[in-house]
């Protein structure tokens, strides 16, 4: 923007790009000036680090400045009862959990917990990697009990089973929805749409495809990884590749 | 409550004189030669008073509530999986569509969570713009709750009142944003459009007239005897209870937990605003009742600290890398028209994740968002609070009347938009 | 009904006339308040906009007393067998008004859980545009539909083509 203020764009270029700078004359030669050293990393807080100290592995924070630890899906229900009742961490409170499809990565589900400490105001986010041959994650409903329809959601929309749970069954979906809809590998429009109604005894007042769209269209499944054979791994940034523009991504 | 024999001669406060169904005989279901059977009912989910497309699967012993399985899902509407489509600007639709009674608060919940994942910064007047939203919307979602709550409870005028003020909320927000109701007026980086000198002075004069309307509601409801007796000691819940459920919002400041997010993780300009935050004792469907109404009070206060000191400036962040410039200039500018054209089509914020909650309504409107750098959000989680405090129905009635459902249902006042997504 | 067999044709006239004011007149509608619209349609009949000036006051939400379904919100595939049980339900004459965008098409979900247009299940008379359609959109089209039921016949013949409210 800076170059727009101080060369208004003039008829002979075309707008947007300023034109050419001068060249500037070259300064003596001396030693390219070292960038000032980062300021080093403020040390962890206390509490985080009893929290690693359990089993839990602290992750780089995101933006929104969160402690954000990753645990062993075996490890999950010590290091979760820990976090509830170890006084110095007290997270009474789970606000969220989450599940969420990498299907590129092993393991494929990361099934995120959010916590909050009430005691001490502090949210925590907890991930817990659970592979797709055996997609199962222990259940923290005795823990907390908000857990049961979270869970339930879960697997309704992932197909992450929670062991211990005692009501596994769906909760958004028909309880007869053959399907996980949240998947990556699952269209946006669905796939026979209609199966529960029409289970149930329902009468569609007209076909269910369209003669105006073409066949096609109703049936193909997208695919959301708008053609990145990488999936969601650095190398497209690493490597400069621009983003791709997803466009005005109606289905 | 038993009204065992007490050998002073004092008579029950109002609250004791209510019999609850421990001081009846228990009946066993086959005593004698009277069969009884128990009786599945399923309420809903089409009802009149279940709040929205809620099922609840009860099994009933006469009178008596035996249990109770609430079904959701009858709107789930597939946002989530919607918004892997969309761009992050697009999204602002659904996220209007998710607690409909205030369309906007939701929308700047989205806002905050996608400026927190870009690092965009928004400027002060946009920061109170979207705080006199919220408070608004607040108000807007807590009248319509105290007009289906006396529909519910039999105090069909209070309908009436409470659609009157609302009406008038929606005339002010027609104004501003050209739609009565799911308005679709934030945008990344500030707001839609500025609040003009003379619709910050009728939003002054409405605010200054609404507290004598809260007092009008209050005349209709808290005094009355019959509403005392429908929600007094129905539907109690334990501070305990309440946070193991993950209940936030005013249902958890009724049983005696003083946490709000504006003043707990505060967002927007909630620091620098003077409020009370309303507190109940005992966790029942009265006290719940009166937060509510006290929050509809603190909201006007909000909004006559906000109204008097709205700063200058810019309502939307000049900052055409990231935000949609306005539209006059698009039209006439090039620079302007090639920057529309680049954030619509190929804005992409950073990869990184990100959990921003704001105090909705009904309580912590979380969103979580992964971004993997491209247009489209990885993945949108949507921690919406009615579907959390839903939980809650079923150890608030278990046990109890039949006939009090629909006075916890109204009480804990959950929003099928927002519970199913 | 046999009577309209055994009278004179211009008594007939004058008796659907009168049958269709007076049905038009009392409409009585069943919402199925499922979403957003649904606010909208209390809206209308809350105190500005009053429905109940149209004889459509009295809600019921039971589909055996009522005339007219209003779908005011979105239908998903979980919901459709209820909406459709509750339309067989509904004595004859009935009447269906799609309120909104969502109920007439689908609206703004196009994906796996809407259905797209309540006319997949069940038959409409009128459609509503709007996201949510204005009070004034729902009383227009209680007014459409009011001059579809002037039109139907006493043995209850009617048009099916349905009219569409902006």
């Amino acid at each position: 923007m800076a170059d727009a203020a101080a060369n208004p764009p003039s008829s002979s270029n075309p707008p947007g790009v300023a034109p050419a700078a001068p060249p500037a004359a070259l300064p003596p030669a001396a030693s390219p000036p070292t960038p000032a050293a980062p300021p080093p990393p403020p040390p962890p807080e206390p509490w985080v680090v009893a929290v690693a100290a359990l089993g839990a592995e602290p992750q780089p924070a995101t933006q929104d400045g969160l402690a954000v630890f990753r645990v062993e899906r075996d490890a999950w229900p010590s290091v979760a009862r820990a976090l509830r009742d170890d006084a110095a961490l007290s997270f009474e409170m789970l606000l969220d959990v989450a599940g969420v499809d990498f299907p590129k990565r092993r393991p494929r589900f990361e099934v995120v917990y959010h916590l909050w400490s009430l005691r001490h105001n502090r949210v925590a986010r907890v991930k817990v990697g659970v592979p797709e041959e055996d997609p199962t994650c222990p259940s923290v409903v005795d823990l907390w009990g908000t857990a049961d329809w979270h869970e339930r959601e879960c697997f309704d929309l992932l197909g992450v089973k929670f062991t211990g749970h005692p009501d596994l069954r769906r909760i958004l979906m028909p309880d007869d929805y053959p399907w996980h809809p949240l998947r990556k590998d699952f269209p946006v429009e669905g796939i026979d749409n209609s199966i529960s109604y029409v289970r149930a005894g329902g009468v569609l007042m007209t076909r269910e495809l369209d003669v105006d769209r073409p066949a096609g269209q109703d049936r193909t499944p997208v695919d959301l990884s708008h053609g990145d054979p990488a999936g969601f791994t650095d190398k497209a940034e690493t490597e400069g590749e621009p983003p791709k523009s997803g466009g005005n991504g109606h289905p | 409550m038993s009204g065992a024999s007490d050998a002073t001669t004092r008579p029950p406060a109002l609250s004791e004189r209510t019999v609850t169904f421990q001081d009846l005989p228990d009946r066993p279901s086959d005593s004698g030669d009277l069969h009884s059977e128990r009786m599945e009912l399923s309420m809903g989910p089409q009802h009149p008073a279940t709040h929205g497309v809620l099922q609840c699967k009860l099994v009933l012993d006469g009178e008596k509530i035996v249990s109770l399985d609430p079904v959701v899902g009858y709107l789930h509407r597939g946002k989530e999986k919607h918004a892997e489509a969309m761009t992050y600007q697009q999204f602002f639709t659904l996220t209007d569509r998710l607690d409909y009674l205030q369309p906007l608060a939701n929308e700047v919940g989205w806002a905050l969570a996608v400026e927190k994942l870009a690092k965009i910064e928004v400027p002060a007047r946009a920061q109170a713009i979207r705080t006199i939203i919220c408070e608004f919307m607040r108000l807007s979602a807590h009248l319509v709750w105290a007009g289906i709550g006396g529909v519910d409870t039999g105090a069909v005028s209070m309908f009436m009142y409470a659609f009157r003020d609302r009406e008038a909320l929606f005339d002010l927000m027609d104004e501003l944003t050209g739609l009565r109701t799911n308005q679709e007026y934030i945008r990344i980086g500030g707001v839609g459009a500025d609040l003009s000198p003379e619709l910050v002075l009728k939003m002054k004069r409405w605010v200054a007239d609404f507290p004598k309307h809260v007092d009008e509601f209050e005349l209709l409801l808290t005094g009355n005897k019959i509403f005392h007796d429908r929600m007094r000691g129905v539907g109690t819940i334990t501070a305990q209870q309440a946070i193991d459920l993950g209940i936030t919002g005013p249902c958890l400041r009724a049983c005696g937990v003083a946490v709000d997010l504006r003043r707990a993780r505060p967002y927007l300009i909630y620091p620098q605003l003077e409020f009370d935050v309303p507190v109940g004792t005992r966790g029942d469907a009265y006290d719940r009742y009166l937060v509510r109404i006290e929050e509809m009070r603190q909201s006007a206060h909000i909004l006559e600290q906000l109204l008097d000191a709205l700063p200058a400036g810019d309502w939307i962040a000049k900052d055409w890398k990231n935000v949609l410039p306005p539209k006059g200039r698009v039209y006439t500018s090039m620079e302007e028209m090639i920057h529309q054209f680049k954030t619509v089509t190929e804005w992409c914020p950073p990869k990184g994740e990100v959990y921003v909650a704001t105090e909705a309504a009904n309580g912590e409107l979380g969103f979580y968002l992964v971004s993997a750098g491209r247009s489209h959000p990885y993945r949108v989680k949507i921690r919406a609070p009615s579907f959390v405090n839903l939980q809650a129905l079923r150890p608030m009635t278990e046990g109890g009347y039949f006939s009090d459902v629909v006075a916890v249902i109204a009480s804990l006042h959950f929003i099928m938009g927002e519970c199913d997504r | 009904m046999g009577l309209e067999e055994k009278v004179p044709d211009v008594m007939t006239g004058k008796l659907a006339d009168l049958v269709g004011w007076a049905r038009k007149n009392s409409l009585w509608p069943m919402p199925l308040g499922l979403s957003c619209c649904a606010i909208e349609m209390m809206a209308t009949v809350g105190p500005r906009f009053d429905l109940s000036r149209f004889g459509a006051e009295v809600f019921r939400f039971s589909p055996r007393q009522s005339d007219v379904m209003i779908v005011a919100g979105t239908l998903t595939w979980k919901m459709a067998s209820v909406a459709r049980r509750i339309y067989d339900q509904m004595p004859d004459p009935k009447w269906v008004i799609a309120m909104g965008v969502c109920a007439s098409s689908g609206g703004l979900y196009r994906n796996y859980a809407v259905v797209p247009g309540i006319d997949r299940i069940l038959p409409v008379d009128v459609y509503t545009m709007g996201c949510p359609p204005r009070p004034d959109t729902l009383i227009r089209a209680v007014m459409e539909l009011q001059k579809k039921i002037e039109e139907l016949a006493i043995d209850g013949r009617r048009s099916r083509e349905p009219a569409f409210v902006q």
